[in-house]
């Protein structure tokens, strides 16, 4: 029987697992057992960095990869990055992230260049800001060190709201937390509770800023010589995961909610008002600039595209 | 495949190969025999990962730092210092050495580092005072890994997150076992320097005491900077190694002036060439985990094991040999990436305490690093030392008759662990 | 090396041994300065951190970069001088021929072994080439970063031909072309 690899960043049990479960029983129902998926999770095969090298040249056959990683491969893709980007309304996120053309379509010769294929992109749920003091506006901010994953778009972004932003690796945001060399992180509340920041932060925030969002490549020799039966199963298989996975995602990120609250019920939970959330929307907004100049390719195109197609959907579904 | 590639790696070995070369022709066979189909340039692709980690600058910072102290006056006023308080008693010196590296290793999270930074002032004394080269290289190596277990540490993050348990409630489980190890060596120690006889000195006096403590002045502030800055929350483990860098560069340079601007340069070429030594060994294991990890060899090995519906003792003892020999091989950090998911659903069948088993597997994870044939501490001995592979493991038998036994009392008495997460937390 | 090279050895040895020990003198001046980088990097980041509340955007990766260069770059020194890691015990109670034999055997093995590592890192900088990937921060090429991993390679292989040639031409049993196996410290016997 053939075998396919799937190689995810997260743990058991996280969101990317769930997906990768899912398409694996999926994939195999749907080959009879001619084909089997073996799922990888965090760390066993290396890094974030190397598991999309991996797929590159062959070695696995799909792999999940954030914005942020994808970037070191195809820089555009960071425009998922760029905080109150997407809409607040979930059906519109899940009709653009499955389908834009700005993303599937502009940079399907970037991805092929690397030998990727770009099969799918999903939030694993709202950004969530852990601090040790109450955020309500960006000069809450000050003197705030803000750990964010290594990216220049998003160090800016922190910046820009008015943190001092430092890049850190993972494994060092615990002890950062723990002993204050840093204040605050951002992640999916099920991340939030997955790693443990909660022991060791005073507040959760909720911003509005952003989904998490990841997205799912393939071997691009692999996919272009999969039969044309194949590729269709593939993307039903795709399009049906889509509706599953947004469930389990919000599913899953409620009960971390709830769990959190349990385990460390003096953590103070903060909702920003539409008011609040705005005075961090507006600052935002020169993102779109910074991100153009530091990517340059077609960047520009992909943003306004993106953002076009966002405002489209919202039309047609309503803000929320 | 497992026996193929177990038998290349031991027979390169032991036939005196450089260490790189069994590690690498272990991964060749895995690749090209086992795997054929993949590319190998992935090989490089993770011995890069493997030496990238940012955390690893610490490394060759702690090299760096206690190549100048110690060409320096830093480290022999620090040791006369604490020798004035513990000097008169058996063993004093000896278990000074454990409790400096038990504290070193817990703060700047890197073994490595702890090994280089303790052992290289340390080691000499040792030996004035009349210790065995074999014992002194065990007990720096193994005191070393204590800090595994005492907060904050690495391995129980990783644990942590995989394991999905509270690493608040790992850091305070690891506390109590980490102490324990500390008092059995220095027991040891005691023995030891009963046994073959070494000469304490006379107890100092207050005011030489104090003497003591005034010549020390600025070097000793330099633990004191290095621990106080991490727990106060200044620097992190990584920072810390670079201030300790530029501590010791201002201390020695200006204003002892025990170290001349013009020796620093080759100094630090010194440090790069050990740093290489260690870390093109990091490398290679980074690639040999890889391939291990990519060829679903634990699965497969655990698989056969048949150990579904074990109780709670077999279980924990199953995980704890597994770790054990995991770790024997390979990079410890990985070892728990790989093997954590293969057994959590033996655990939660066996009723286990995440908690308790977390500790537990901390504590293999400790003992690996030192553990023949394949250890990161061993090698980084060697480097800095410059001995012999089988000097610097002859007399580590002793220190891992103890590690065992403090994991079965672990076994058998889980509130050697649980006491402390109970009593803060639960 | 010079002092070492065997007596009455041809021209086409001296200039070997010539450039060598240019390529020492390189490597030396590259291990060290790439080491006070680390420190100064390292410490300068904690200074913006601490004084100026933001981090060297570059810092990680400069250090990476070092740190990969001074690992390879130093196998090749580390070769050299006899220093990398080896479990002597069974080698060095051998008597002397078959030591020498031995020493040979390895040395050609390591060599081997360490060329194909070299042929396939070149595959892997011209994968990265290709496919062009820049490091996040600086937006260098990544292949750029990592030239120095088959340069590093290569020129350990050599080190290991040339302690191989050693124990071929010459008496005696050599760790490397300029250290002999057992001598004075115990440093050789590693
Ligand atoms: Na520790
Ligand atoms: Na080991």
């Amino acid at each position: 029987a053939e075998e396919w690899k799937f190689a995810h960043e997260e743990s058991d049990g996280d969101v990317q697992d769930i997906y990768a479960e899912e398409f694996k029983r999926m994939v195999e129902e749907r080959t009879d057992g001619e084909v089997s998926v073996t799922i990888y999770t965090y760390g066993q095969l290396g890094n974030e960095n190397d598991i999309t090298e991996l797929t590159a040249n062959g070695a696995v056959q799909f792999s999940n990869a954030s914005p942020g990683h994808l970037g070191s491969f195809v820089p555009e893709i960071q425009v998922l990055l760029i905080p109150y980007l997407l809409s607040e309304n979930e059906e519109v996120n899940k009709k653009v992230l499955s389908n834009s053309e700005a993303l599937y379509g502009e940079l399907a010769d970037d991805f092929q260049s690397k030998g990727l294929k770009l099969f799918d992109i999903y939030p694993e749920g709202e950004m969530v800001w852990t601090t040790k003091k109450e955020v309500r506006e960006p000069e809450d901010l000050e003197g705030v060190k803000f750990r964010v994953m290594t990216s220049p778009l998003l160090v800016e972004a922190y910046d820009t709201f008015g943190a001092d932003p430092v890049a850190l690796p993972w494994g060092e945001v615990y002890s950062g937390l723990q002993l204050n060399t840093i204040d605050a992180q951002v992640n999916p509340i099920f991340f939030i509770e997955s790693a443990k920041f909660y022991e060791v932060t005073d507040y959760l925030i909720w911003t509005g800023e952003q989904e998490y969002t990841t997205t799912v490549v393939a071997n691009s020799d692999f996919w272009n010589g999969l039969s044309e039966e194949r590729q269709d199963m593939l993307m039903d298989i795709r399009s049906e995961l889509t509706d599953f996975i947004y469930e389990e995602q919000q599913k899953l990120n409620q009960a971390s909610r709830e769990n959190i609250k349990e385990e460390a019920p003096d953590i103070e939970y903060v909702e920003l008002t539409a008011e609040e959330r705005e005075a961090f929307a507006e600052r935002a907004e020169q993102l779109d600039q910074f991100y153009i100049d530091e990517v340059g390719g077609n960047a520009e195109e992909v943003v306004e595209k993106l953002r076009s197609e966002i405002e489209k959907a919202e039309e047609e579904m309503g803000e929320n | 495949m497992e026996v193929t590639i177990l038998a290349v790696m031991i027979g390169l070995l032991l036939l005196g190969f450089p260490m790189m070369v069994p590690l690498l022709a272990a991964v060749f066979v895995g690749f090209f025999i086992f795997i054929p189909s993949l590319n190998p340039n992935i090989i490089v692709q993770q011995m890069i990962s493997g030496i990238s980690p940012v955390a690893l600058i610490a490394v060759p910072m702690f090299i760096f730092a206690a190549d100048i102290v110690t060409k320096g006056h830093t480290a022999d006023r620090l040791l006369d210092l604490a020798m004035s308080f513990v000097g008169h008693v058996r063993g004093g010196l000896a278990i000074t050495t454990a409790l400096g590296c038990t504290l070193f290793g817990s703060v700047s999270g890197s073994t490595q580092a702890t090994v280089v930074a303790m052992g290289s002032p340390l080691r000499p004394k040792m030996l004035d005072a009349g210790y065995k080269d074999s014992f002194t290289l065990a007990l720096i190596i193994n005191a070393s890994d204590i800090a595994f277990l005492i907060p904050p540490s690495i391995g129980m993050i990783v644990y942590g997150v995989v394991a999905k348990t509270s690493i608040g409630e790992l850091f305070l489980a690891g506390i109590v076992p980490g102490l324990m190890i500390l008092a059995m060596f220095s027991v040891f120690c005691w023995i030891y320097a009963k046994v073959n006889n070494i000469p304490t000195q006379e107890k100092a006096s207050w005011s030489e005491k104090w003497r003591i403590a005034r010549r020390a002045g600025l070097a000793a502030f330099f633990p004191i900077l290095i621990i106080g800055g991490i727990y106060a929350g200044y620097f992190s483990p990584t920072e810390v190694a670079a201030i300790a860098v530029l501590y010791a560069f201002i201390l020695e340079v200006f204003i002892f002036r025990a170290v001349k601007l013009s020796e620093v340069p080759s100094i630090a070429f010194s440090t790069g060439m050990i740093t290489a030594v260690v870390f093109i060994l990091v490398g290679a294991g980074a690639a040999f985990s890889w391939v291990i990890s990519f060829a679903q060899v634990p699965q497969a090995v655990i698989g056969g094991l048949g150990l579904e519906g074990a109780g709670p003792t077999i279980t924990l003892i199953a995980i704890t040999i597994a770790y054990f020999i995991g770790c024997m091989f390979v990079d410890p950090i990985v070892v728990i990436l790989v093997l954590t998911p293969i057994f959590a659903p033996l655990v939660q069948a066996a009723g286990l305490d995440p908690v308790h088993v977390g500790t537990l597997v901390t504590l293999q994870v400790a003992i690996g690093s030192a553990t023949p044939p394949f250890g990161c501490d061993i090698f980084t001995a060697m480097a800095v030392f410059r001995r012999p592979y089988m000097d610097v493991i002859r007399g580590t038998p002793p220190f891992i008759f103890i590690l065992v036994l403090a994991a079965a009392l672990l076994i058998a008495f889980p509130q050697i662990a649980l006491f402390l997460p109970t009593l803060a937390l639960r | 090396m010079s002092e070492n090279a065997p007596a009455g050895s041809s021209a086409a040895v001296r200039c070997l041994t010539y450039i060598d020990s240019r390529i020492a003198f390189v490597e030396r001046q590259i291990l060290a300065i790439s080491v006070m980088l680390m420190a100064l990097n390292t410490v300068g980041n904690v200074i913006a951190r601490i004084g100026f509340s933001s981090s060297l955007f570059f810092a990680e990766e400069f250090n990476r970069f070092l740190i990969v260069l001074v690992t390879f770059v130093g196998a090749s020194t580390a070769a050299r001088y006899g220093r990398h890691i080896r479990m002597s015990a069974i080698t060095d109670v051998l008597p002397a021929k078959p030591r020498k034999v031995m020493m040979t055997i390895i040395a050609l093995v390591t060599a081997a072994l360490l060329f194909a590592l070299a042929i396939f890192s070149i595959s892997y900088l011209l994968s990265l080439y290709q496919s062009n990937r820049l490091t996040p921060s600086l937006r260098i090429p990544v292949y750029l970063i990592y030239s120095f991993v088959p340069l590093g390679l290569l020129l350990t292989a050599i080190q290991y031909v040339f302690a191989a040639a050693a124990n071929i031409l010459r008496p005696g049993v050599h760790l490397s072309y300029t250290v002999k196996d057992m001598e004075s410290d115990g440093s050789s016997s590693m």
